[in-house]
């Protein structure tokens, strides 16, 4: 096991026919580290969760997880690295169509575990985010802080190593905010590390994890909050 | 972080199952939808396997017409009536004929003044102007190009003064039926294409009606396969239904030809009772639909999935 779980070196990113969005961008996550991206809106923070959830591969440089550059993985082993994955995402991202039990089992569904192994582990997720009691609810009739519980469950009952999270506090209020973070600093205890996009820089001092700052695609001062306080609404 | 999978054919076929019976029932819910593309697909496979039902009917019809065909050999009449009668005995004794009677001239002109009223003028010239003949009546299972070079062996032949074979038609009936046959087939290929795309159409309705589940699937890693196996499925359905379209259409069509066919075949005194779609033509159809079905699912399914993506 490598002592970091993903390793940015150097990484330069352009859209198709764009300007580069990011630009040497070069850090590093820490097996059982969590750690936060900010700066403002533009400055990259999701394309380097998509570089590293392989929706954008790197112009410029290297990705490595778990030692492995993922920039050579073939287009047909995409679904496998992402399935080593769990992804949070602002607007959630949830199947409205179907319970809150089904969306979490989905992970589970596509690894093709059995009914009783489903079962067990949705209601260890669901126990763990504190929904027990919401497993048959449709998602339309839960808060948006419970939605964003309902993510997170899905997001690690398949057990990931890394959690990639794109804002996750974006559409909840500040109480809301702390506990989704407190959630995820349980499962960090745990060992799981985590990748965290966010504007919330009161949220990154409170809990004081480290933080890199991105301005204009690349990295600025090592601690930028009375900067990017200016520029953050 | 590995996943136990024991059991895992079981549990594969169980996953099949059920993505097999979530796209029957997802069609089911949508009946008139599904009817529209059950149409589509089982006209294109009604259109020409009916048109080979036709053609296959004509055929065991003509086969039938096949016993009331004759050869009638005229003899010159240089030929005796014992040269004759020896002549239709050497025939009769051929594979290739059922029957060979000999008519003389004698007898010829008696059948003639008993069919017509124009006796007097027979008598007015005197002589007896008819041939003697030999009336050849096929096997029922004779070619017809093998009974054209009997003929000409038989015209050949010096006590030989003409060979008349009545079979010009039937010759016409056959190129006319192979020629219905290729159409059948062409109509087959251009209905299928036509039958394809629709169905890659309505896959592609079935994907976008489906975007948010599709970008969800992707992004927590499932594989290319799982993604696509519930369109394919309902292409299978589809195809299915249409199958059974087909099937209907041609019952139904069956019936409504069978009273008019059976007044034709009267006029024709034939004995002859329309066959209706035989069981290997019916899995055909089903067979067929499925294909069809799985192929147009495919495509759509290749031209429009990858194209869903995040945002
Ligand atoms: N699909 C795309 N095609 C072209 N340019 C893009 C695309 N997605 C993002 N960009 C550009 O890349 C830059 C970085 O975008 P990105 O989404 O990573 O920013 P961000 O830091 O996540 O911003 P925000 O805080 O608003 O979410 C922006 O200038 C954006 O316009
Ligand atoms: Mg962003």
């Amino acid at each position: 096991m490598t002592e970091h779980i993903l390793e940015f070196h150097d990484v330069g990113c352009r859209y198709a026919g764009g300007t580069d969005v990011l630009n040497g961008l070069d850090f590093r996550l820490a097996r059982g580290e969590m750690l936060f991206l900010t700066g403002p809106s533009g400055a990259g923070k999701s394309t380097v969760l998509r570089l590293a959830a392989m929706q954008l591969r790197a112009t410029r440089g290297k990705v490595l997880m778990n030692g492995r550059d993922i920039g050579g993985i073939r287009a047909g082993k995409v679904p496998a690295h992402r399935r080593e994955l769990g992804m949070i995402f602002q607007d959630f991202q949830l199947l409205y169509d179907r319970s809150v039990f089904d969306n979490i089992a989905l992970p589970l569904v596509i690894r093709g575990l059995s009914h009783l192994d489903i079962g067990r582990r949705v209601r260890a997720a669901l126990d763990a985010v504190g929904l027990l009691n919401r497993e048959k609810a449709s998602p339309r009739t839960l808060s948006g802080g419970e939605q964003q519980r309902v993510g997170i469950a899905r997001a690690i009952v398949a057990r990931p190593q890394l959690i990639l999270a794109d804002e996750p506090t974006g559409n909840l209020d500040p109480r809301m905010a702390l506990d989704v973070m407190r959630l995820f600093e349980r499962f960090n205890e745990a060992g799981v590390s985590f990748l965290i996009a966010t504007h919330a820089i009161d949220l990154i001092e409170r809990l004081g994890h480290r933080a890199i700052h991105l301005e204009g695609g690349r990295q600025s001062a090592a601690r930028p909050e009375a900067a990017s306080r200016l520029v953050e609404p | 972080m590995t996943l136990k999978r024991p059991n895992f054919l079981r549990r594969w076929l169980g996953e099949h199952a059920r993505v097999c019976v979530a796209a029957f029932g997802r069609q089911w819910r949508d009946p008139i939808s599904t009817l529209l593309t059950a149409m589509v697909i089982g006209l294109t496979l009604a259109l020409p396997a009916g048109l080979n039902l036709l053609v296959e009917n004509l055929r065991q019809a003509a086969g039938g017409l096949n016993q009331t065909r004759t050869i009638t050999v005229f003899l010159r009449d240089g030929a005796s009536e014992a040269e004759g009668r020896e002549l239709a005995a050497m025939l009769g004794r051929r594979d290739a004929f059922a029957a060979a009677i000999y008519t003389s001239r004698d007898q010829a002109l008696k059948d003639f003044r008993a069919r017509t009223d124009l006796g007097p003028v027979l008598d007015a010239l005197g002589s007896n102007p008819l041939p003697a003949s030999i009336t050849l009546t096929p096997h029922p299972l004779q070619h017809a190009s093998d009974l054209g070079r009997l003929a000409q062996e038989l015209r050949a032949r010096k006590d030989v003064e003409q060979v008349l074979l009545d079979d010009a038609w039937s010759q016409r009936l056959s190129a006319a039926l192979a020629v219905a046959t290729r159409l059948a087939q062409l109509l087959a290929a251009a209905l299928a294409l036509a039958a394809v795309l629709a169905l890659g159409n309505t896959v592609r309705l079935d994907i976008e009606a489906r975007r948010d589940e599709i970008i969800v699937m992707k992004l927590i890693g499932a594989p290319p396969g799982f993604i696509r196996r519930p369109f394919l499925y309902a292409g299978f359905w589809y195809g299915v239904s249409g199958g059974v379209v087909a099937t209907v259409a041609l019952f139904v069509a069956m019936h409504a030809m069978d009273e008019p066919v059976q007044q034709l075949v009267a006029l024709y005194e034939g004995a002859f009772s329309l066959r209706g779609p035989d069981a290997r033509t019916l899995a055909g159809v089903l067979v067929a639909g499925a294909l069809l079905g799985l192929v147009g699912a495919w495509l759509g399914v290749a031209r429009h999935l990858g194209r869903i993506e995040q945002r």
